[in-house]
């Protein structure tokens, strides 16, 4: 009777590791660049984050940053990352479990370098390039910036950040709003000489966040996987084509000025 | 051989039809496989611009599981003439994921024959691409390209080619038939001017011709009725000075023989009235020998004289009634004497008996006989000698008359056989030492049965005798 009981622990044991798995977590990334992009990026990190926790992990985003935040309320992704969940509609589901490694970034509204416009005010009437309005720093925290300075600009939505500085280059708009790191890493690549009219507060960069259906268990192997990329030699080529330090521990209190970010974009 | 019939114009024509069509189809075959490998690299540089243009596309659409934008995508692809078909195939199974195919690839059916596809060496074309981005495979991009437009291409490119050289190649023959149709048009009035003048129109001459090499042809023509009609001048000039030699020797021949005879006679007069006057028996042997050789002396001189006037065509033949069965006995008997003292069998036929009465020259005919009659006894030691004479009616008015004169003499050796009708001449020198006479008898002989209209041959063996045969077509005296 004994030997059948543990028979049978043992075969629920093993249908439960197969059931575990077979099952595919899906990880949802904010459309920052081209999907094509996004997945060069994300997809090894999934590939890495498989390997050390066991677990399978798919690459999940929307169209556009509508699609995806979308997807992310109707509870689609397993695990996230993105900043949105912080917007009052979405927030209280995903919990943070890290953040994206480095210094915290900036919104920042640049102009050509031999442009004319000095200050924040001379945008009035201006033609702006945003992402989309779906953009935090991109988008939430300059905008906040020029309602503040009670400026009234024509913006134009670029569809990414990479598309806002290229209008931007083109001389079609007149200002482009993008993160302080996303516009360094394109102004050196594409040598383009800017000036920032306006740079925000700092944020931190954005977190991974997990839905609240995952075990604790698997979410704690996620994020010890994610918090040990940064000192694990498998990783080491990974981070360094990509060049990015791995993740940082992180908690939902940093980002509560994202929170009032939202809250006054949405008034 | 066909070829070896046709004229000199068609020859030009044909042979220039293929080599002007084999260099043109060569170069077509050497155009056509020289596209054949430039448009195979332009297809497959085709299919891998659609595969490099529809990767990066592909890639944000999967990543994004947006297969609908794909498939709008394939669907917009596959409107190309070259792509057949485009397909997303699972990255787990390899099963079809989405596709499209081009909607009118199932009647889109190569116009070219399939002899043609087959000879090109272009075959469809498939791309298979797998989709991977960062690690991750998200199908594979499945690209299947139609060789129709190529292939069309070409067929329509090789049609062109063999109409616009058809039409050169008619042209180019046409033109060319033209040119030497007009350039040889002159060969004509050459080859009716030499009719011409192988008709007897000496005058005949080529007008001026432009075509140079027909007028150096046209000038050797007319060189040669110039040099014809010369020539012609001086043989007639020949012909006459021959026939005036001729007459000239005739008449030397007559004159003499007359003068010679004149004192022959007297010769042999005298020696009749000596032989008259009882000579010594001696005296009677030579005049006797002096007779003999007057005698032989006169016949040859008649001889001489009759072919002489014959061969000046001076023989004029008598057309009266004639008995020829008693003229051929009167030979016979001539020589009855002489038969019997060589012991000489003799034997004479007729068919039909009696023969029919003709129209000829009875003296001349007899003459013939008497010397052929004569030749056969002269000639004949021992045997027989016969005489046969064959009428046959031979149409409503003639009758074919055959005579054949045999002995069993010396013969006449094959060589021989046609010399003996030559003037002064006979089988061999020995026959005249031998046998006597001028060698004018047989010659004489034929000419009168010629003259006759009739032939006078012989058959004979060395040593075992003759046959003469006369055949004569004479004129028969038709029965009240």
């Amino acid at each position: 009777m004994r030997a059948l009981l543990v028979g049978v622990a043992l075969l629920f044991g093993a249908m439960s590791f197969a059931s575990a798995q077979e099952r595919v977590l899906s990880f949802g990334v904010l459309n920052q660049q081209s999907p094509a992009k996004t997945a060069e990026l994300w997809n090894p990190i999934l590939h890495y984050l498989s390997d050390v926790t066991g677990l399978r992990f798919q690459l999940k985003m929307g169209a556009t940053v509508q699609d995806t935040d979308a997807m992310m309320g109707r509870g689609e992704f397993d695990l996230l990352y993105t900043n949105h969940c912080f917007q009052k509609k979405y927030d209280g589901t995903y919990k943070v479990i890290a953040r994206w490694a480095g210094p915290p970034i900036y919104g920042v509204i640049a102009v050509n370098a031999d442009s004319p416009i000095k200050e924040l005010k001379a945008l009035s009437g201006k033609r702006v390039a945003f992402p989309s309005t779906g953009a935090f720093v991109a988008y939430a925290v300059p905008m906040a910036a020029l309602r503040a300075a009670q400026v009234k600009v024509e913006p134009v939505y670029a569809g990414n950040q990479e598309g806002a500085l290229a209008q931007l280059k083109a001389r079609q708009v007149d200002a482009a709003a993008v993160n302080s790191r996303f516009l360094t890493r394109y102004a050196a690549k594409q040598r383009l000489r800017y000036r920032e009219v306006f740079t925000s507060e700092a944020f931190a960069d954005l977190p991974v966040v997990i839905h609240p259906r995952i075990p604790t268990a698997e979410a704690d192997a996620i994020r010890n996987a994610l918090l040990s990329m940064k000192h694990d030699p498998r990783a080491t080529t990974m981070l360094e084509r990509n060049s990015f330090s791995g993740f940082d521990a992180a908690s939902d209190s940093d980002y509560d000025n994202a929170r009032k970010i939202y809250a006054k974009i949405h008034e | 051989m066909i070829f070896g019939r046709l004229s000199l114009l068609w020859r030009i024509r044909l042979l220039t039809a293929v080599v002007v069509a084999s260099v043109s189809l060569f170069g077509l075959i050497m155009v056509v496989f020289e596209r054949v490998a430039t448009s195979q690299k332009e297809f497959n540089d085709t299919a891998n611009s659609i595969v490099l243009a529809l990767t990066p596309m592909l890639q944000n659409t999967l990543v994004v599981g947006d297969l609908a934008t794909a498939q709008q995508t394939f669907d917009s692809i596959v409107q190309q003439e070259s792509v057949r078909r485009i397909a997303l195939l699972s990255a787990h199974n390899g099963r079809t994921v989405i596709e499209a195919v081009d909607p009118a690839s199932a009647v889109k059916r190569s116009r070219p024959p399939a002899w043609f596809t087959t000879a090109t060496g272009v075959r469809p074309l498939v791309k298979l691409d797998p989709i991977v981005v960062g690690g991750t495979n998200y199908g594979t991009l499945q690209l299947e390209m139609s060789q129709n437009k190529l292939v069309n291409g070409l067929w329509r490119s090789t049609i062109l080619f063999l109409a616009v050289g058809l039409i050169c190649l008619t042209g180019i023959v046409v033109v060319m038939g033209l040119v030497l149709g007009r350039g040889l048009a002159p060969l004509r009035l050459v080859t009716d001017s030499a009719r011409r003048l192988a008709a007897g129109d000496w005058s005949e001459r080529i007008p001026p011709v432009e075509v140079p090499e027909i007028a150096v042809v046209a000038d050797a023509f007319n060189q040669m009725g110039e040099d014809i009609v010369r020539r012609q001048a001086d043989l007639v000039r020949a012909k006459e000075a021959a026939e005036a030699a001729n007459r000239a020797k005739a008449t030397f021949l007559g004159t003499m023989s007359h003068e010679i005879r004149t004192p022959l006679n007297g010769i042999m007069g005298m020696t009749d009235l000596l032989l008259a006057s009882q000579p010594t028996e001696e005296q009677c042997g030579y005049l006797e020998l002096v007779k003999s050789s007057a005698d032989t002396l006169l016949a040859i001189l008649s001889d001489i004289l009759d072919y002489s006037n014959i061969d000046s065509g001076r023989l004029s033949l008598a057309s009266l009634p004639i008995d020829l069965m008693e003229i051929a006995n009167e030979v016979v008997e001539q020589f009855a004497f002489r038969c019997r003292n060589k012991n000489l069998a003799t034997r004479i036929t007729f068919s039909p008996d009696p023969l029919p009465t003709l129209l000829g020259d009875a003296a001349r005919l007899s003459q013939v006989l008497t010397n052929l009659y004569g030749n056969a006894v002269k000639f004949t030691q021992f045997g027989e000698i016969s005489l046969a004479i064959k009428a046959e009616r031979h149409g409503p008015t003639h009758s074919r008359v055959q005579i054949d004169i045999a002995d069993t003499g010396v013969g006449i050796a094959p060589e021989n056989l046609e010399s003996i009708f030559d003037p002064f001449s006979q089988a061999d020198g020995s026959i005249t030492r031998r046998f006597g006479g001028a060698g004018l008898g047989l010659a004489i002989s034929r000419r009168i049965v010629e003259t006759m209209g009739g032939q006078l041959t012989a058959d004979s063996a060395l040593g075992r005798g003759s046959t003469f045969h006369i055949s004569l077509d004479m004129p028969t005296v038709l029965e009240a």
